[in-house]
């Protein structure tokens, strides 16, 4: 492949989480940093109507999927900011219990990392003027039972309420990292390339020389000393196993967490008006010693209604009253594990997770308590999309869901926080990379997103991937300088 | 060669290029077939007693009447070659007359294959193969790329209709229904898939072709399409419902494309409120 030739210290491949700390770090220490991008650079005032948020940020329009029973929908970001342009800006330091088990960082290490990152995004509980119409529902059945709910903190800075964190943040409030550690890169000297697409890898012996790929301007090469590939759990693993960079020992792919999810809505005779404000604005940790986590999520009339159950005129009559409905998700830490495949056709992965039985009943556990929190808020009907129980219309209906058999097939979800593909460990028998996230086989090659952190957190993981991205970067500049 | 105004999709120029290869395979394979065309089925037929002991097929004719008939299936030749270059040069133009390559490759297989079972001449099993080869290759290659870039053809669109109107008919708190407000969801819907990949695409055409004929297998007379508005929107509760979850991803992903374009209006939630109210 020719075309034009880019040449530098540290090519960094991606903008997320991991990749826009690591370009930061870097940059500042005066690394000479390339960051190559997939996706566009776009600004608030880009930022339209929900559809056109989803073909603009979303990877091949949202339509990524796990295989399984039932597929589980993993949207991921494309576009500069990678999934943080379109997560729900929720920030959750990792748990200690988890950080102390990893063969990974230690919790001293990591913390002053953790601390630089929330100054730097602002990262701050959520003001309750923004918690919206969900929380304000919630809350009245929380006091209800006695059950504790918190706001979130968030990644932002004058948050206007509009409701489309998940669409791209058109007031650019949110600080996702195009409107932070990819200005401060690039404030530092480090060059970034939008619409980039890597399809290939120059090899030099055993290392990587470099990297090939497509823009829009024709095919392009890119050579340096270090490779940082922060594409994410599903796409790096994969794009090691297609270009046989994969480590003998077989675990790249394997060990796949999704933080499976799904959520219950209920609708109220009150207005609850779930789009104004925070999407994700609170929580409720109340079970998280049974690995589940409640925490807010609203969306649009789109998106919301194309959710809930039912057609024709009773659907359309759901409709009418959507401003009515009030929606909160469930999240579990799981015990399952799914595998990335390298992608078949134009798709750069292929994943496939298969829920457990733990998992399901899990899940259903969190559904039954954030119903008894609806009913005792004075909720009509629960929406949960379950088998056998889809629509729920009474406490005593809520007990038999609880107390009938359930399947993993029979729920309807989603995920948000793949990691574990690429797992940190001592040794090549344990891990991929090591706790500076350099590749245990590749020594000019370090990996730093979401598929290092070896376990599911439990949590939103994007604080956890910036400061492990961040720490490894530092280390990595420390080498380089010297 | 591409005379419409948009780029060609890759599957239409996967299809572009298996048609120039056919019109090629034809155009020169002709004469080939004028001139060998009668020992080739006789030489079909030996074949076997040249590698092994074992007993040969019958033998082929290569009479008069082998002549008369071989004019006649080199004339065809011609009229394919002619359809593949037709089609190669202007896919979309010319795309649906593809439809003609497909019927005669069909009628050649399954004659092939009823006459090999009945007369056991390999030349005919032969036949049947490569025959029934190209048709399923042909039909596959043309399905993926019929709709070029409005991403679904008109049976799909159909069909994606059909639902709409099901989910969500005229009348009630909101008056509008999907039927009003089409051309603008299915400009949406159509934007959707552009941003998938070609596999998304095909899943979502797949999905669309096997809700309309699922009522079939549920004991109705009628494709969904077909179906009267309440039987449609009964028909997909019970889709909803269905234990088997690769039944209710379809009716989820069906329900996606419709409800998310109908509401996604400019100042869509003022608007939802104010009819509501």
């Amino acid at each position: 492949m020719t075309g034009v030739r880019y040449s530098a210290k540290v090519i960094i491949v991606g903008t997320g989480a991991g990749g826009a700390a690591a370009a930061a770090v870097l940059a500042r220490a005066g690394v000479d940093t390339l960051i190559l991008e997939q996706g566009r650079y776009y600004q608030p005032s880009d930022h339209g109507d929900i559809l056109t948020g989803m073909r603009q940020m979303y990877l091949h329009g949202g339509m990524t999927l796990a295989l399984g029973n039932p597929p589980i929908l993993i949207p991921q970001g494309c576009a500069v900011g990678g999934t943080t342009i379109i997560n729900s800006s929720t920030c959750f330091r990792p748990p200690r219990s988890k950080v102390d088990h990893w063969e990974g960082p230690s919790w001293d290490a990591l913390e002053p990392c953790l601390r630089e990152i929330e100054t730097r995004l602002h990262v701050a509980p959520a003001e309750e003027s923004l918690l919206g119409g969900n929380y304000r529902v919630l809350k009245r059945g929380c006091d209800a039972l006695g059950i504790p709910i918190r706001p979130l903190q968030h990644n932002l800075d004058g948050c206007k309420g509009s409701g489309r964190c998940a669409f791209g943040c058109p007031t650019g409030a949110k600080q996702s990292t195009d409107r932070t550690f990819i200005p401060d890169a690039l404030a530092a000297g480090a060059r970034l390339c939008t619409e980039h697409t890597v399809v290939g890898v120059l090899r030099k012996g055993r290392q990587v020389a470099g990297l090939e790929g497509i823009s829009p301007s024709g095919p392009f090469e890119a050579y340096a000393d270090v490779i940082i590939l922060s594409m994410g759990a599903l796409s790096t693993p994969a794009f090691l196993l297609r270009h046989r960079l994969a480590p003998w020992s077989g675990r790249a792919g394997r060990g796949l967490r999704i933080h499976p999810a799904c959520r219950v809505a209920a609708e109220f005779d009150e207005a609850v008006d779930g789009h104004i404000g925070l999407p994700q604005g609170a929580y409720i940790d109340h079970w998280a010693d049974k690995g589940v986590i409640l925490e807010g999520i609203s969306m649009p009339p789109g998106p919301l209604l194309s959710a809930l159950p039912g057609a024709g005129a009773r659907f359309k009559e759901l409709a009418a009253h959507w401003r009515q409905l009030a929606t909160f998700g469930i999240m579990i830490s799981d015990t399952s594990a799914g595998r990335v495949f390298r992608g078949i056709g134009e798709s750069p992965f292929t994943a496939t997770y298969q829920m457990n039985q733990a998992d399901a009943e899990a899940m259903r556990f969190g559904m039954v308590r954030l119903g008894e929190l609806y009913f005792a808020a004075g909720a009509k009907t629960l929406y949960t999309n379950a088998l056998p129980y889809p629509v729920i219309h009474s406490v005593d209906e809520l007990r038999k869901f609880e107390a009938c058999p359930i399947k993993p097939g029979g729920l309807e979800l989603m995920a948000f926080h793949p990691t574990g593909t690429c797992a940190m460990g001592a040794d090549k028998k344990t891990g991929v990379v090591n706790a500076g996230l350099q590749y245990h086989d590749i020594s000019n090659l370090y990996i730093m997103d979401g598929s290092v952190i070896p376990c599911a957190l439990g949590v939103n993981p994007q604080i956890t991937i910036m400061a492990l991205a961040m720490h490894g970067a530092a280390q990595l500049a420390a080498t380089l300088t010297n | 060669m591409n005379k419409t105004k948009y780029p060609l999709t890759p599957a239409e120029r996967r299809f572009r290029w298996w048609m120039w290869f056919s019109f090629f395979m034809y155009a020169f394979g002709l004469p080939f077939f004028l001139i060998f065309g009668r020992q080739l089925a006789a030489g079909l037929n030996r074949f076997p007693a040249m590698i092994v002991h074992n007993p040969p097929w019958p033998p082929a004719g290569m009479g008069m009447e082998v002549i008369f008939w071989q004019v006649l299936g080199v004339s065809l030749m011609a009229i394919l070659a002619l359809v593949c270059l037709f089609i190669a040069r202007d896919v979309r133009r010319f795309g649906p007359v593809i439809l003609a390559l497909l019927a005669a490759k069909l009628v050649s297989t399954l004659c092939y294959g009823g006459f090999y079972i009945a007369d056991g001449n390999g030349a005919y099993l032969v036949g049947a193969l490569t025959d029934g080869f190209i048709f399923l290759l042909t039909a596959v290659l043309w399905f993926m790329a019929s709709p070029g870039d409005r991403y679904l053809d008109r049976h799909e669109t159909r069909v994606l209709t059909a639902v709409g109107e099901a989910l969500l008919p005229q009348g009630g708190t909101l008056p509008k229904g999907y039927d009003e407000a089409q051309e603008r969801c299915l400009i949406e819907t159509r934007r959707m898939l552009a941003a998938q990949i070609e596999q998304d695409v095909l899943m979502t055409r797949i999905m669309l072709r096997l809700v309309d004929v699922l009522p079939f297998f549920l004991g109705f007379s009628r494709r969904f399409h077909n179906l009267a508005v309440p039987a449609r929107a009964a028909f997909f509760e019970r889709m909803e419902a269905c234990r088997i979850s690769l039944v209710r991803i379809m009716a989820t992903g069906l329900k996606l494309y419709v409800v998310a374009p109908f509401f996604n209006v400019p100042e869509g939630e003022e608007r939802a409120a104010d009819e509501s109210a």
